[in-house]
């Protein structure tokens, strides 16, 4: 087991840069989420770490190895590393005993310590059953098992995921999270994980990389990434949540209920650089206090809550939480009991 | 840098790949080229200017633009008739249609013309029979201009059928149901929404049928040569049969004047397809389909009828003269003799030698073609797209031009030893064979390449990651899941390399003839029982190598075999 680090890697295709200068360090046995919405350049990392894609700038290290640099490329064949495709890419021609089974009968592993470790990994991902079927004969999810089942077989160091729930429906991806979760406890390899769907990063991934357009936003943990958001795209993209304009204040502090209001009250049109992340946890609704008015704009039932959207004085959109149904045009007074401070987007 | 991925086993496949292209594809349309322009100079005496100012070649380029432009009318009216019927209503028995009336297309143009000429004249056994021949010493009908544009018409007839067929099928039919919500009548459904949309598509058929009329040899060999009418492609047979390696440089200028005619048209002919189909693009709804009602039956018995006369009524006839002691004799039980049949199956002399001749070099070429095709369809897709166009129209140049040109390609190419080697290929079995590689190539690569191209790349991606380098993904990978399309590609090359005449009957020799010479061979010198009896198996080897390829269609991308209806 060795440490994959990226470093200072940069991809073009042509004029146009699809990864701009991103460093990141992966320790031994991690679980990384890439994080972004499309064309934020995700796919291409995961493509450049598997050896599909060569590297324009930097250097790829695996341990001591290095695996890409701008002269150098270990092509895919060499690298062992396991992948799992979004289109699962079984071969249709072989059953789900041969799909597996491939791995080992290319790098020559003999016949019965073959089917020993086929044995291992029928039972680690429960598909014993289905093993002289055919790819098409299976599930959506059967399917999945199979493949990862197949990145799993050599027992590489690194198993890449390229959007693997993306086709499975909600159900069960789910259940595929929970397969993916016991996966990782009892192999213990690093993998490199693509998708677009935060909730699945924040519920997998010991560490998140969020990408926008090609450059790193933020490389932290799950709660990290949620309670510390280090601007105000992250803060947007990750969670619920709303983002309130305030008077120029140090990013990166969590204030109290007291300092919000203080904050706010000295809101005017010259002086609206700075900006608070509000989680609707930390709405209060039913309150006297004399700080912030709403009015409501939409009530939409959740289930176990309501989903309310107020319009503050200053025409800023809130985001709460209540119990029951508020109606439209109500006007309501507002407690924020904490909120984080954001460092603005450029363009604002 | 070329591919995307450098790997060594890569490299050097698609070094030996591009090399083979250059060898097969490029080498000889180059020669050609060079031969016909040596000696171009500002004196008037070059082989280019000779042909230029030679009443010869005018004459023959007017017989070639008369009977081709014949014939394309009659193609047109045939395939678009036909199209129309068949794809626009609700008839039955579809899929049998399709294939009859594709037939004509796959039969050897030497024995339909053969057929034909048995059909009419005064030796015509079925005359005959019926007490209908002609006077004996009057002229077969079929020996003129317009006997050749006639069967060049029944020959390209599919060409404009598939390429009608192909737009009409991508035309919605709520095209149709809108025009009738707006209360148009039938007829101005047909004359304001259906021939608007189809025109290009048409106009496409049409230019491919003049083009390949253009440049067909067999039939006005067989039809023309015999009362001294030429055309292009036979004047080019003539000069080279009659004169030799004299002629070469003139016989070049002539190659290279039908082969820039029939490039042209091939151009023009992309062109106009590309535009029809761009506008329709994307639709997929229920295509159109009219519904036939009491006219069914009706419809039916009259394209019954017109396949009667284009494909039975020949085919019979060629069956009836195999079947008698010597031509002009009516057949009856007194008549009836397998005596020709014995003489071809007697496994000697040169009718068995042709036979096995052809199957070797039909069965060699497509085996080779196979395995060339493998690494060459799997780098392509590998390659840019801009080069990939390049690389794939380099290898549709030895089969789009006339295989006449092809041969005198050839002949320059191999006429003298090879340098260095020292071996001579002219007069031997192995420039026919090579001439069928570079020709058939394409054919062998279209079906393969658009079983490759529709692989998911993810499951080739997905072995690379297992460790399998290039060629364990070839086998192990693409070529299982591209097989039927390896069949496919060999078994149409089979099927049209089996029968060949053109780029043999300038290439062949004394011990290497191919069935194509040898039918065309036996009737020039009067055997035409014997040649008919050849013509009947050969029609018997097409129509089950197509319908073996049918059988093959559904596990293919779709239009790979245009005989097989998918809709």
């Amino acid at each position: 087991m060795a440490r994959l680090s990226l470093n200072h890697v940069s991809k073009s295709f042509g004029e146009k840069t699809v990864i701009d200068d991103l460093s990141l360090d992966i320790e031994p046995g991690q679980f990384v989420a890439l994080l972004g919405p499309s064309g934020c350049g995700k796919s291409t990392i995961l493509r450049m770490l598997a050896g599909f894609e060569s590297i324009t700038l930097g250097n790829i290290q695996h341990g001591e190895m290095c695996l890409s640099s701008e002269t150098t490329h270990v092509p895919t064949e060499a690298r062992n590393f396991g992948m799992v495709f979004q289109s699962y890419a079984l071969w249709p021609h072989m059953t789900v005993l041969e799909n597996i089974g491939y791995p080992l009968k290319i790098q020559k592993v003999s016949r019965n310590e073959r089917q020993q470790r086929i044995q291992n990994v029928l039972d680690i991902v429960q598909l014993d059953d289905f093993k002289d079927r055919f790819p098409s004969q299976l599930s959506g999810g059967q399917r999945q098992r199979v493949a990862l089942a197949r990145s799993l077989i050599t027992e590489p160091d690194v198993i890449l995921f390229d959007e693997p729930l993306a086709n499975l429906d909600r159900h069960l991806r789910d259940s595929m999270e929970m397969t993916f979760r016991d996966f990782h406890r009892r192999t213990g390899a690093t993998m490199v994980y693509v998708t677009h769907d935060q909730a699945e990063a924040m519920a997998l991934a010991d560490k998140i990389a969020v990408l926008k357009e090609g450059q790193l936003m933020q490389w932290s943990t799950p709660e990290d990434l949620y309670l510390r958001p280090e601007s105000e795209w992250v803060a947007n993209f990750i969670g619920q949540g709303s983002i309130l304009r305030s008077p120029s204040v140090v990013p990166q502090q969590r204030l109290s209920q007291a300092d919000i209001e203080g904050l706010l009250q000295r809101l005017d049109e010259h002086s609206d650089s700075g900006r608070l992340l509000v989680r609707p946890q930390h709405v209060d609704l039913n309150t006297t206090s004399n700080g912030l008015t709403g009015t409501v704009k939409e009530s939409i039932f959740r289930g176990e809550r309501y989903d309310i959207y107020l319009v503050l004085t200053n025409g800023d959109l809130l985001h709460a939480y209540h119990p029951t149904p508020l109606k439209i045009g109500q006007t309501c007074q507002i407690t924020l009991s904490q909120a984080w401070t954001l460092t603005p987007n450029h363009e604002d | 840098m070329l591919l995307k991925q450098p790997d060594s086993q890569l490299r050097w496949l698609s070094l030996s790949i591009f090399l083979l292209i250059a060898l097969l594809s490029l080498l000889p349309s180059t020669r050609l080229l060079i031969e016909a322009l040596k000696g171009v100079n500002f004196s008037m005496h070059s082989p280019l200017s000779d042909i230029l100012s030679s009443s010869q070649t005018w004459t023959a380029m007017g017989h070639s633009f008369y009977t081709s432009g014949i014939g394309t009318l009659i193609a047109v009216i045939l395939g678009a008739g036909f199209a129309f019927i068949i794809t626009l209503t609700n008839i039955p028995r579809r899929a049998i249609w399709v294939f009859l009336f594709m037939l004509p297309m796959m039969i050897p143009p030497q024995v339909s013309a053969l057929s034909w000429l048995q059909l009419f004249g005064p030796a015509s056994p079925i005359l005959n029979t019926f007490g209908l021949a002609p006077a004996l010493g009057s002229s077969n009908p079929m020996y003129s201009a317009e006997g050749i544009a006639l069967l060049l018409g029944v020959q390209n007839a599919p060409l404009v059928f598939l390429a009608l067929r192909s737009q009409l099928l991508c035309l919605p039919q709520d095209l149709i149901e809108a025009a009738k919500i707006a209360r148009a009548s039938q007829l101005t459904i047909w004359l304001t929404i259906i021939l608007p949309l189809t025109r290009g598509a048409l106009i496409a058929g049409a230019a491919l049928a003049f083009v390949s009329s253009l440049g067909n040899f067999g039939i006005p060999a067989m039809l023309g040569i015999p009362v001294n009418y030429l055309v292009l492609p036979t004047l080019i047979y003539q000069k080279m049969a009659g004169f030799g390696q004299s002629m070469l440089g003139e016989v070049a200028s002539l190659s290279m004047l039908i082969s820039v005619l029939v490039l042209g048209g091939m151009v023009v002919q992309q062109w106009l397809q590309q535009r029809s189909q761009y506008a329709l693009a994307g639709q997929s709804t229920q295509p159109i389909s009219f519904r036939l009602g009491k006219w069914r039956t009706l419809t039916e018995i009259s394209i019954g009828t017109v396949l009667l006369f284009i494909l039975v009524i020949p085919c019979i006839a060629l069956i009836v003269s195999s079947f008698v002691p010597a031509l002009g004799m009516p057949l009856n039980s007194q008549t009836f003799t397998l005596s020709a049949y014995i003489e071809m199956l007697s496994n000697q002399g040169v009718t068995a030698r042709a036979f096995s001749n052809s199957l070797l070099l039909a069965g060699g070429a497509s085996i080779v073609l196979m395995v060339i095709c493998l690494p060459l369809g799997y780098i392509l897709l590998k390659l840019p797209l801009k080069t990939r166009i390049l690389v794939t129209s380099l290898i549709e140049v030895p089969y789009a031009i006339p295989g006449i040109v092809l041969a005198i390609a050839f002949i320059l190419l191999f006429a003298r030893p090879i340098p260095i080697l020292d071996i001579t290929l002219y007069g031997s079995m192995s420039i026919i064979f090579l001439a069928y590689l570079s020709c058939f190539l394409s054919v062998c690569l279209k079906p393969i390449f658009s079983a490759m191209s529709q692989i998911d790349t993810a499951l080739e991606e997905a072995a690379q990651m297992t460790g399998a380098n290039a060629l364990q993904r070839l086998l192990h990978i693409i070529l299982p899941l591209t097989a039927p399309a390896f069949f496919a590609g060999a078994l149409l090359v089979f099927l049209i390399a089996v029968n060949e005449l053109t780029v043999s009957a300038l290439l062949w020799s004394a011990g290497n003839e191919t069935l194509g010479v040898l039918i065309f061979n036996l009737d020039e010198s009067g055997d035409t029982v014997l040649a008919s009896a050849i013509s009947v198996l050969v029609v018997l080897l097409v129509a089950t190598l197509m319908m073996l390829l049918s059988i093959l269609a559904p596990r293919l991308p779709k239009g790979v075999i245009p005989w097989h209806d998918s809709v």
